[in-house]
């Protein structure tokens, strides 16, 4: 685990996490010992492709997945501990927010009650709760006279991730974990709500976990970026570092393989072969099968998370780019 | 409409005029799903429609084909290759595909057909189509794997379709597609379902068999960073109508229609740096209606004047790189604007 300024003011603390699922003859080890910290009023991206265990870390921060072993703080308390914290205790510090808007809201329930749920549940009644709940559809750019006694079947993709949005803050957690929060929608409408979050992120002084898989979305949103890949942590750095100077291949491999309208694709897909199995992942560096730097070493040795600048940490025994003092703690 | 459009070189291979598809019962509420729609497309070039979810882009191709449902109507002209598409019969027209017109889809894993082997699927059209017999079918069939990057192609054709990634699903459906040799290729959001290295792996694949194999294709996407990488031509389709045509890179060099650049300016780009703020577009798209008054982009348009809502917008049409570059607005952007443009009005935070 990488000791970095960001341990001081942690609001989250994730130590080899390591998560499970199936049964014991087949086993699939979806996050594989993954440490990180996210302090006070950042916004940590979480990207990945499909499999890497990002939506399953996701799960764990907010107690919808056991973890299997390792441990989630959240401000200062174990999450994962046993007995652990009440429900309502966890649902005033951590809230979600998902990726299909439509099917995570409930049909056949006015707005004004899904956005209340969490309020009734923790015991409020009455005109307060009415209140808080106008209030934060307005704030999240819904009319709360014209939507409130209004069912999800009525509105867009865009408008019911808002009326998410507004029942993830009503609570007014710490943390938001947002899990592929724009990807269903359609592209004008995904700089809304990127632009709502950052809005909401500053007047709550929300702490974000944003999980794309959209390279761009999450370069926009974060502060810092994990790239995941088989269940494990590649990259961990300043948004702004990672993208500029990916130290790892992989990370270097998804930035080239994103076709944008401003450049050309740079590299040789040919090289990118398939995505190897969870079940049986490779010895090593789970990378290695598709990596052009990888060398005998890679198959034997799994790569240590280690410091190779300010923050940015990478697991591979052959960065892509490596400043001065590499392998050593700055 | 009687001036080409854009990536008329010489003689069109597949000429759309005039296209229009209304959809719905007779006496019921109908929609304009496709609306005067004009397209050339020169043989060997791929032609980009970029749009949101509802725009027309695949009702437009389904039109092309004779792939709709029986309450849709359609008129204009379709010419393929010299032959007039919409006044085939039935069983003309279902000659034709797979033979000159084949098809790719969005998500594979639907496409194939889930309790059959991959090999039955891929002979299926060779045998019908081409009336191969079974052992030369299989043949050919393994040599379509081989050719589309599949690994270990022989093993695959006893797999079912679950067995199998879904970058490799996508490239089994487009081995089935390329089985009977298509002069027009369409690929309807082909790696929206695939990961981002997929993604680039399946387009680099399409973009190779099609200089081998000399198709002309058509390429639908959402995504304007995919459709830039791979088209000659790029149409930008908004409620129906193609508001914005242009060689690609002309159309990114001179962003002539709001929303085009609306589109631009609300995705975010890697070479930004992170939290830079983005300009959405306000509102959502809107639903095609029977009736159509004005400029469809209007009530989301930060360049809107009254006279926007009330008359058609003129086509404009100008050309640069041997490209026509058309747009239909009132007010459209500079002619030489260079990308990245700046934002022309601040966020306008509206309900999405």
């Amino acid at each position: 685990m990488i000791d970095s300024p960001s341990s001081v003011d942690a609001l989250l603390r994730v130590a080899d996490l390591v998560v499970e699922y199936g049964a014991r003859a087949a086993t699939v080890r979806a996050v594989d010992g993954v440490s990180f910290d996210v302090r006070r009023g950042e916004t940590l991206g979480v990207v990945g492709e499909s499999g890497c265990g990002k939506t399953s870390v996701a799960k764990a921060l907010v107690g919808l997945q056991r973890a299997t072993s390792g441990s989630i703080h959240v401000a200062d308390r174990q999450v994962n501990a046993s007995p652990p914290p009440t429900r309502d205790w966890l649902a005033k510090r951590v809230q979600m927010i998902f990726q299909d808007p439509i099917s995570s809201l409930n049909p056949r329930r006015r707005v004004r009650d899904i956005v209340a749920e969490g309020l009734i549940a923790r015991g409020q009644r009455g005109d307060d709760v009415t209140a808080a709940v106008e209030r934060i559809l307005a704030e999240v750019g819904l009319d709360p006279a014209d939507v409130a006694d209004r069912r999800p079947g009525e509105f867009s993709g865009g408008q019911c991730q808002r009326i998410s949005i507004a029942r993830a803050l009503v609570l007014q957690p710490e943390l938001l974990v947002c899990d592929e929060p724009v990807s269903a929608l359609d592209v004008s409408v995904q700089a809304q709500i990127i632009n709502l979050l950052a809005e909401m992120k500053r007047r709550y002084d929300l702490t974000l976990v944003v999980i794309a898989h959209d390279l761009a979305v999450v370069k926009n949103m974060s502060d810092r970026v994990m790239v995941m890949y088989l269940g494990k942590v590649c990259e961990l750095g300043p948004a702004d570092d990672v993208f500029a100077r990916a130290a790892h291949h992989y990370t270097a491999l998804l930035i080239d393989s994103v076709p944008e309208a401003a450049r050309p694709v740079a590299g040789d897909s040919r090289t990118a072969a398939e995505m190897p199995s969870l079940f049986d992942p490779p010895s090593g560096c789970a990378f290695r099968t598709r990596c052009p730097a990888a060398q005998p070493v890679c198959a034997e040795t799994p790569p240590p998370l280690r410091a190779i600048g300010r923050e940015h940490a990478v697991a591979c025994h052959f960065p892509a780019t490596s400043p001065v003092g590499v392998g050593r703690r700055p | 409409m009687t001036a080409s459009a854009p990536g008329a070189g010489g003689a069109a291979f597949l000429a759309v005029e005039g296209l229009t598809t209304v959809l719905g019962a007779a006496g019921g509420n109908s929609v304009v799903a496709v609306d005067e729609v004009d397209l050339r497309l020169a043989a060997g070039d791929t032609l980009g429609i970029v749009g949101e979810s509802g725009s027309g882009k695949s009702v437009l191709v389904r039109s092309i084909m004779g792939l709709l449902p029986d309450h849709a109507t359609v008129s204009g002209r379709v010419e393929l290759g010299g032959r007039d598409l919409l006044t085939l019969g039935r069983k003309e027209r279902e000659a034709l595909w797979g033979v000159e017109i084949a098809t790719v889809f969005q998500d594979p894993m639907t496409a194939l057909n889930p309790v059959r082997r991959i090999g039955v699927q891929l002979t299926d059209p060779l045998r019908y189509h081409l009336g191969m017999r079974r052992r030369e079918a299989r043949t050919r069939a393994v040599e379509l794997l081989a050719m589309v990057g599949v690994p270990a192609p022989t093993r695959r054709m006893e797999q079912y379709p679950h067995e199998l990634s879904g970058g490799l699903r996508q490239r089994i459906c487009i081995a089935i597609a390329l089985s009977c040799s298509p002069s027009l290729l369409i690929a309807d959001e082909p790696t929206t379902a695939l990961d981002v290295t997929v993604q680039r792996q399946v387009l680099d694949l399409l973009a190779e068999l099609q200089g081998e194999l000399g198709m002309t294709m058509i390429l639908i996407s959402h995504d304007l960073g995919v459709v830039r990488q791979q088209a000659d031509t790029i149409a930008v389709m908004y409620a129906g109508r193609i508001v914005e045509q242009a060689g690609a890179d002309a159309l990114f060099r001179s962003v002539r229609h709001p929303y085009t650049r609306g589109l631009l300016q609300s995705t975010p780009r890697l070479e930004d740096p992170s939290h830079t703020p983005l300009t959405a577009i306000p509102g959502r798209p809107i639903r095609m209606t029977s009736q159509r008054v004005g400029c469809s982009f209007a009530p989301r348009c930060a360049l809107a004047q009254p006279v926007c809502a009330e008359v058609l917008p003129p086509l404009l049409i100008d050309g640069h790189d041997g490209h026509e570059h058309r747009a239909e607005c009132h007010f459209p952007l500079e002619v030489e604007h260079v990308a990245p443009v700046e934002p022309v009005a601040s966020p306008v935070r509206a309900p999405a």
